[in-house]
């Protein structure tokens, strides 16, 4: 090559990097307004296609228009990458780009909620439930899809979700409102948004309270046969009668549908401060592969979160945001079992009760520094200290006459500090060139520290075109539960590390007019997830013999397998007339394989390959209604312990369709006063989770016993506004 | 008991020290360079302005100096707006000034033949008299937050369920013979 040419070509470069660059020149002025903002992925407020990540802004309307009643629908009905399933028919698990993990507590996602982070610390939990937060009072929602651990630390391994509150001058007055599923559930609420002046100075607040009761449906459990219990050499019971037929099921249960809730969620702003809180009672149903059929096991979840923030631009180059957090849950876990060796009194139909609290106060600052004042080279620091301490106690009790059946075991104290450091790097040389890359730092005592990294790139080649590339990793500490939760069943595990996931994404992203389409190719590798081994006989005998345990284990936390995930996602959403007409498509495809320590691969299961969702509304004239439509598809998923529990053909839940039409508006001739009409379907018949013990198949029975889906629902709601 | 009077009397110092004041209690929701994007696609809807530009659209972005989110403001806005080649068709010119009187600020509108004023956060508490001063000068006004438009700025921008709202006094564009598309005043919310 000359270096004529090389000369050309530098001038080239560099005529393109410092030449204008018409970014929205071809995008009209209501595809601008279909911009959506996002702060979650770089802590910086950008639009979602400067951000380095996948991203889905749900609004607040659209919450409203389609009928949404839980972050676990929002992210279901309306985002590109995810998608859910119901273990009970009132709680339900969110999987990400093709990784779905059974059983877990959704601490594969990171939850922040007006700035404070959910996750608890016993059990690395967040509540995506109904009643987590009171739907009406959210403002948007940021679905950042991929690892976040670079600027948020442990639990961020599929994405981070970002739940934004309105602002009083969204949410002004005091309005009062109920919502009913027809003969199911019913949800009443209030709540108050105002601001006044202080001295020179805005102070607003904000708040809803809400109650969430959920008595039915009843679902029909297809039976399954447990065998002989091996302490009474008689069948298993699974009922409080004394003798048992070893079948569990085969007749209507309304015990995983029982759920109530009541919660609290506000802020409070004065100047450049504010304090967020929120506080949540929630009693809901639990699968226990271990309870009796028809009886209540269930978990009551206390929780408060309070955040006091600071957010200050110091100098022109300076900013800084400051935050001190309060993070305390506990937690009451009850079941029936007449199940030995879970219920040491072979006669006696047991109720166990597992106590656990988990506390975490910190403080985080995170200046930024905007070298060039101009926001092209900002640098953004952090620092976030945390004080935790968890506490646990499990006991055994005669469900009948209340009498302890044996001495309290899962005795957990424990305290500690974490600490995290992350710095991020971005650099916007022009507006079609955007740069990020970052790394966190974080000490846990637990194991050694873990570095999580970020790279990110975005480019636009031509008009209103984005071509983005990002490489990440994030890590999941293991809970305290984990870590430190043990009974003569369930040894401590043995240096547990925790969970790790590397992510490579690259996407398209082309703007024409108010439409937006999006493809993009992604691939995930997790390492070191945790789960439960089931000890073999001998292995139990030989933990027993070294002295470990003073009885044969059946179980215990370690760092078993990894998992892979391959795929796509895509996305075409848009507006027509003004706005009037609003709907979108996203579809996610994923091949999502585990690998456990065998080295034998499976079907991740519960997971489905091809996922998606699609929704459109139209704003008829008043006073006609909001029509809105939406739909879920799933694939074919395996079922829970599909590959493992022995049953052929291997068990899978076909794919599925669910429909939601709603309906909103304003009653006429009633100021103040607006509906919101719901109508749900679905195709499905089951979800792909195991219901009552998980047993092996037998000549009775070849297959397992799925979780039942309520395939009807009508939600009828009402909001008054007053002084509207 | 002093030393508690001492601590308490520190404390609120710090309290006041740190709680602003309205001048600078407005912050812009909306990222600046998309607030360009969108004030430079407005323009384009605006009928009077290629007649009064003579040629070249002039930009001023109006700062307060001493208020670190105004400054910072101005020279990123300043920053996306070498980004946009044209503006209403029409090459532009773009600068920053720290905010005079109101009367000022008409004058300079006059005498070169402004196209657009971009007021920074920060000039909350200026917004109403500026609005006032500028009552028959032909510019098209633009505020970086809501209340901006509401308190006289012919445009101005809000963020609600993380999407940019554009707010359009009606009254004020009338007032400074501003005439936008209705195909602006479809989409955005007219404030009467």
């Amino acid at each position: 090559m000359t270096a004529r040419r090389l000369a050309s070509i530098a001038a080239a470069v560099a005529a393109a990097v410092t030449c204008p660059e018409a970014r929205a020149g071809g995008q009209d002025l209501e595809g601008l307004l279909n911009e959506s903002v996002v702060t979650a992925a770089s802590q910086i407020t950008e639009t979602g296609r400067d951000a380095p990540a996948t991203s889905t802004v749900i609004t607040g309307e659209e919450l409203r228009r389609y009928g949404v009643r839980s972050l676990a629908e929002a992210l279901s009905f309306l985002a590109l990458g995810t998608s859910a399933g119901q273990p009970t028919g009132a709680t339900t698990e969110l999987g990400a780009r093709g990784i779905t993990i059974s059983g877990s507590n959704w601490e594969h996602f990171l939850l922040i909620v007006d700035g404070a982070r959910q996750n608890g610390v016993f059990f690395g939990e967040a509540e995506f439930g109904p009643a987590a937060v009171p739907i009406e009072i959210v403002d948007h929602i940021e679905v950042i899809l991929g690892p976040g651990s670079v600027l948020y630390g442990s639990n961020a391994m599929l994405g981070v979700i970002n739940v934004v509150t309105k602002s009083a001058k969204d949410f002004g007055g005091l309005r009062l409102g109920v919502e009913s599923a027809v003969w199911t559930s019913a949800r009443p609420w209030a709540s108050y948004g105002g601001s006044l002046d202080i001295g020179g100075t805005r102070a607003e607040v904000t708040a809803e309270i809400e109650y969430f009761r959920q008595w039915g449906p009843s679902l029909h459990f297809d039976p399954v046969y447990g065998g002989v219990d091996p302490a009474t050499k008689l069948p298993y019971r699974y009922t409080t009668a004394p003798v048992g037929t070893g079948v569990w099921g085969g007749a209507d249960s309304s015990s995983l549908t029982q759920a109530d809730s009541p919660s609290a969620v506000g802020r409070v702003r004065l100047g450049k401060f504010e304090l967020s809180f929120q506080g949540q009672v929630a009693n809901e149903p639990i699968r226990a592969s271990v309870v009796d059929f028809d009886t209540r096991a269930f978990e009551v979840n206390r929780r408060l979160l309070v955040n006091l923030a600071y957010a200050d631009q110091l100098t022109p180059m300076l900013a800084l945001k400051a935050h001190a957090y309060l993070n305390a849950s506990d937690q009451s876990t009850t079941i029936y079992t007449s199940w030995a060796p879970e219920c040491l009194d072979v006669r006696a139909v047991c109720r166990n009760v597992i106590t656990t609290e988990g506390v975490a106060a910190g403080v985080e600052a995170t200046p930024s520094f905007d070298w060039a004042h101009d926001g092209t080279i900002v640098t953004l620091a952090g620092v976030d200290a945390v004080a935790r301490s968890g506490r646990s106690i499990f006991n055994q009790f005669d469900a009948t006459t209340g009498a302890v059946i044996s001495p309290s075991t899962g005795l957990v104290d424990h305290r500690d500090g974490a600490l995290g450091a992350y710095v991020q790097q971005t650099w916007s040389p022009s507006r079609w060139l955007g740069l990020n890359a970052g790394g966190r730092l974080d000490y846990d005592p637990r194991f050694s520290p873990v570095v999580s990294p970020r790279v990110a790139a975005r480019v636009d080649p031509w008009s209103n075109g984005t071509v983005k590339a990002i490489y990440s990793e994030a890590f999941r500490a293991p809970s305290f539960f984990e870590s430190y939760f043990s009974h003569a069943l369930n040894p401590l595990p043995d240096n547990l590390q925790p969970e790790r996931g590397r992510s490579g994404e690259a996407s398209i992203e082309q703007r024409f007019g108010a439409q937006r389409l999006l493809f993009g190719v992604f691939g995930a590798q997790w390492t070191n997830l945790i789960s439960y081994y089931n000890f073999s006989s001998a292995e139990a005998e030989a933990y027993v013999a070294e002295g470990k345990a003073l009885l044969p284990p059946l179980y215990q936390y370690r760092n078993l397998a990894s998992v892979s995930s391959t795929g796509y996602n895509a996305a075409y959403e848009g507006t027509l007339l003004s706005g009037a007409l609003e709907y979108g498509v996203a579809v996610t495809g994923a091949v999502a394989r585990l690998q456990n320590p065998a080295g034998s691969a499976t079907p991740l299961t519960v997971s489905p390959r091809v996922f998606g969702n699609a929704h459109a509304s139209y704003r008829l004239p008043a006073p006609l209604p909001n029509v809105a439509i939406v739909a879920v598809g799933q694939g074919a998923r395996p079922a829970e312990d599909a590959f493992s529990a022995g049953f052929r053909p291997i068990p899978y839940v076909p794919a599925r369709l669910d429909l939601q039409l709603t309906l909103t508006g304003a009653v006429p001739g009633v100021s103040g006063l607006s509906y919101r009409l719901a109508g749900f379907w679905t195709t499905a018949d089951h979800e792909p989770y195991l219901a009552g013990p998980n047993v092996s198949p037998s000549a009775q029975y070849t297959s397992p016993s799925l979780v039942p889906v309520e395939r009807t629902r009508v939600v009828v709601g009402l909001e008054y506004r007053f002084n509207p | 008991m002093a030393r508690r009077h001492a601590i308490a009397l520190l404390g609120g110092a710090v309290l006041a020290g740190l709680l602003p004041g309205s001048v600078n209690a407005d912050t812009a929701a909306v990222p600046f360079g998309l607030q360009v994007d969108l004030f430079a696609k407005v323009a384009d809807y605006d009928k009077t302005l290629p007649g009064r530009s003579q040629g070249l659209v002039r930009v001023v972005v109006v700062v307060r100096s001493g208020v670190p989110e105004s400054v910072a403001a101005g020279a990123r806005v300043l920053n996306a707006l070498s980004s946009v080649p044209r503006i209403s068709g029409l090459p532009h010119e773009d600068s920053v000034v720290e905010l005079p009187t109101p009367e000022a600020l008409a004058d300079l509108c006059r005498s070169r033949s402004i196209g657009i004023l971009y007021l920074s956060p920060g000039l909350l508490d200026a917004d109403e008299a500026i609005a006032k001063a500028l009552s028959g000068v032909p510019v098209l006004t633009v505020s970086s937050t809501a209340d901006g438009a509401r308190r006289g700025a012919a445009l101005g921008f809000d963020l609600v369920g993380g999407k940019p709202k554009l707010l359009v006094n009606l009254p004020v564009c009338t007032a400074q013979g501003i005439r936008l598309s209705s195909d602006v005043l479809k989409i955005a919310t007219v404030i009467p």
